[in-house]
């Protein structure tokens, strides 16, 4: 993928190392992945030895190979056994990954997947939203985050490898997912379920922060939008953008897009696959489906230099 | 090759004596400044720079004056290089002022030279077969009189300037290695030649630098180069490095987003296509392409449609020896 390399620098996440697990609800996969990988080679051996003896091996050696008991241990038990064996251990040690309901205090966190970006919605103790955001988890460590994945349209999957496995995120459902994240840093993430052309442009990434830089990006959300000057806004107005994106504080309320009020504050752009600065706004203005074929943005060319610059950096200065 | 310096040496004193009959200081303003000045824009990365000097000086004193030598007297080393040379001199000649009569067959064909060699090694990219003819000067601008055979080891080698060599020109080559050998002092000894050295006020830097570290590490690897069998140090490998550099930039600032640049997604298209941008003639409409003004021009794109984005010097110069060096 050609993007990997700007993901890699705008997210500090990609491409998510799949065997790293940094939280308890990845490490039993990847521990049961290592161990089917393990046991499988073992099993290769032993057939492929069995091979070479019915092959190249001496005649008493092939006799016994051949015989009825072999095939009673080789064919039947031993399978039985390890088959058995691997199914208990794997139902023990991914039982806890079940998801049950919130738990009180939990922080509960809403994740819409919609074709091609991820609609992410904090909740509060009752279920209403507090915070809209788009494409970006904020998490804090050591803590479980319960996530509600959702779609608003077809399948998608919800998959950040180092804190758990794949769900999918199923029209009309409600899938339940727990991550625990035991250290700062930020987490790579992917759409793990084709949805659609630009379904391998659709990522996004989980930013785990210590309680108290949480707790900081918390009270930033929360407190009431700084007005903005220059033209920007009137522009955002003017233009229609606020048909489908809302900026907090104005009279910009469409919904239908993601919520752009602290756009600038984003790592990303596009979900995941553009760095996001002043230059990356301008030319996904301009020309989001070049970027990002049949994404739900038209393009807009109707801007003047000026007016795109000015958009730009009013989309920069929502942080 | 280089095989009859001393008569060169000879006819440089001449010039000189003709320089200062004529009351001008030596080099403090020659055809051989402004080159070293042309060619220096031309050489990627840090080459570009300080390295200018030293590849000039080392083709001043290895193939662009045996070439003179050679066209004289035909005895010396033959091969494709003559007609290089012949070619160059006339076009160099039908350019230079009829007047200056001093720098006729002295300074003339070096420059003939220099502005190929400019125009190949900057031209070449890894991988690419070379013509042959130019191999043995294209090397030795690099790696002073290394010689043919170091040359084709060189190729072997994943020098990247350095194809293989014919044969027929290889033989004559091999067979002025003694008397190169026995000149190399001599060499080290012309690279601080009155001619290439003086300016005024002091020496020409390329002996003892005042702040170009980087033509004395050049000069260092071309040493190394010429000294050993298996060069261990690719020529170019810097410009490369340069390049990588600026296209790893390009994306981490997503200039992919409005541009089509080579290797980098997304292919956006709201600004100008940035293939094979080292052919265009102008930046934005503005400037003359070049990457200094291209590297300023990424930095403060203000009055145009590109939005300026936020970016170290270091990255814009990475940028633009990328655009300049694909």
């Amino acid at each position: 993928m050609g993007n990997n390399t700007s993901l890699q620098a705008a997210l500090g996440g990609w491409p998510p190392a799949v065997l790293d697990p940094a939280g308890p609800y990845a490490e039993p996969v990847t521990r049961l992945a290592w161990a089917l990988l393990l046991g499988g080679t073992g099993v290769l051996l032993i057939v492929l030895t069995a091979l070479a003896v019915a092959l190249w091996g001496k005649p008493a050696l092939r006799t016994r190979l051949g015989g009825d008991r072999a095939i009673w241990i080789g064919g039947v038990a031993f399978p039985g056994v390890v088959l058995t064996a691997l199914l208990v251990w794997g139902l023990w040690l991914t039982g806890s990954l079940q998801a049950t309901a919130a738990q009180p205090g939990e922080m509960r966190v809403k994740v819409t997947g919609e074709m091609w970006w991820w609609r992410v919605t904090y909740l509060g103790e009752r279920g209403e939203p507090v915070i809209r955001d788009a494409n970006e988890l904020h998490v804090p460590i050591g803590q479980p985050v319960l996530l509600e994945l959702e779609s608003a349209d077809v399948l998608h999957s919800f998959w950040v490898p180092r804190l758990a496995g794949k769900m999918d995120m199923i029209p009309g459902r409600r899938n339940l997912l727990r991550i625990r994240a035991d250290r700062p840093g930020t987490y790579g993430g992917q759409c793990a379920e084709y949805c659609g052309g630009a379904h391998a442009l659709m990522g996004f990434v989980v930013v785990a922060h210590t309680p108290e830089s949480f707790a900081r990006w918390r009270a930033e959300r929360l407190a009431p939008p700084r007005p903005a000057s220059g033209r920007g806004p009137e522009l955002f107005l003017a233009s229609g953008c606020a048909g489908c994106h809302t900026v907090r504080g104005t009279p910009a309320n469409g919904t239908a897009g993601p919520d752009l009020t602290h756009v600038g504050a984003r790592r990303s752009l596009g979900a995941g696959i553009l760095p996001n600065n002043r230059g990356t706004l301008a030319g996904w203005i301009a020309d989001s489906q070049t970027i990002k074929p049949g994404n739900r943005m038209p393009n807009y060319k109707q801007f003047s230099p000026d007016d795109l610059n000015a958009l730009a950096d009013y989309m920069e200065s929502l942080k | 090759m280089a095989c009859q310096d001393r008569k060169l040496v000879r006819r440089q004193c001449a010039a000189d004596g003709q320089h200062r009959a004529r009351g001008i200081p030596p080099l403090t303003r020659s055809p051989c400044l402004d080159l070293r000045r042309d060619v220096g824009r031309r050489l990627p990365g840090k080459r570009r720079v300080a390295g200018a000097n030293a590849f000039t000086v080392r083709t001043m004193t290895t193939g662009a004056f045996a070439g003179v030598n050679r066209r004289r007297s035909p005895r010396g080393c033959r091969g494709r290089q003559r007609g290089i040379i012949g070619r160059d001199l006339d076009t160099v000649l039908a350019v230079q002022s009829p007047g200056d009569r001093t720098h006729r067959h002295v300074l003339a064909p070096t420059s003939g030279i220099i502005v190929q060699l400019a125009d190949e090694i900057t031209g070449v990219e890894a991988g690419k077969t070379r013509g042959q003819a130019s191999v043995p000067f294209a090397f030795q601008a690099v790696a002073g009189r290394a010689g043919a055979r170091r040359a084709t080891v060189a190729a072997a080698e994943r020098d990247h300037f350095a194809g293989r060599t014919k044969r027929r020109v290889a033989t004559h080559l091999v067979a002025c290695r003694q008397k190169q050998r026995s000149q190399q002092a001599e060499a080290q000894k012309i690279s601080r030649h009155r001619t290439g050295n003086r300016v005024d006020g002091g020496r020409f830097p390329i002996g003892e630098g005042r702040s170009l570290l980087g033509a004395r590490i050049l000069l260092t690897a071309v040493l190394l180069l010429a000294a050993c069998d298996k060069p261990e140090i690719a020529p170019n490998a810097t410009g490369g490095e340069v390049a990588a550099r600026g296209k790893t930039a390009a994306e981490r600032l997503g200039c992919g987003a409005c541009h089509a640049m080579p290797g980098i997604w997304p292919q956006g298209t709201t600004g100008p296509s940035l293939e094979r941008f080292a052919q265009r003639g102008m930046i934005a409409g503005r400037y003359p392409n070049r990457p200094d003004n291209l590297a300023a021009f990424l930095r403060n794109s203000s009055g145009t449609a590109m939005p300026t984005v936020p970016m170290t010097a270091a990255q814009a110069d990475d940028i633009a020896a990328f655009l300049h060096g694909q």
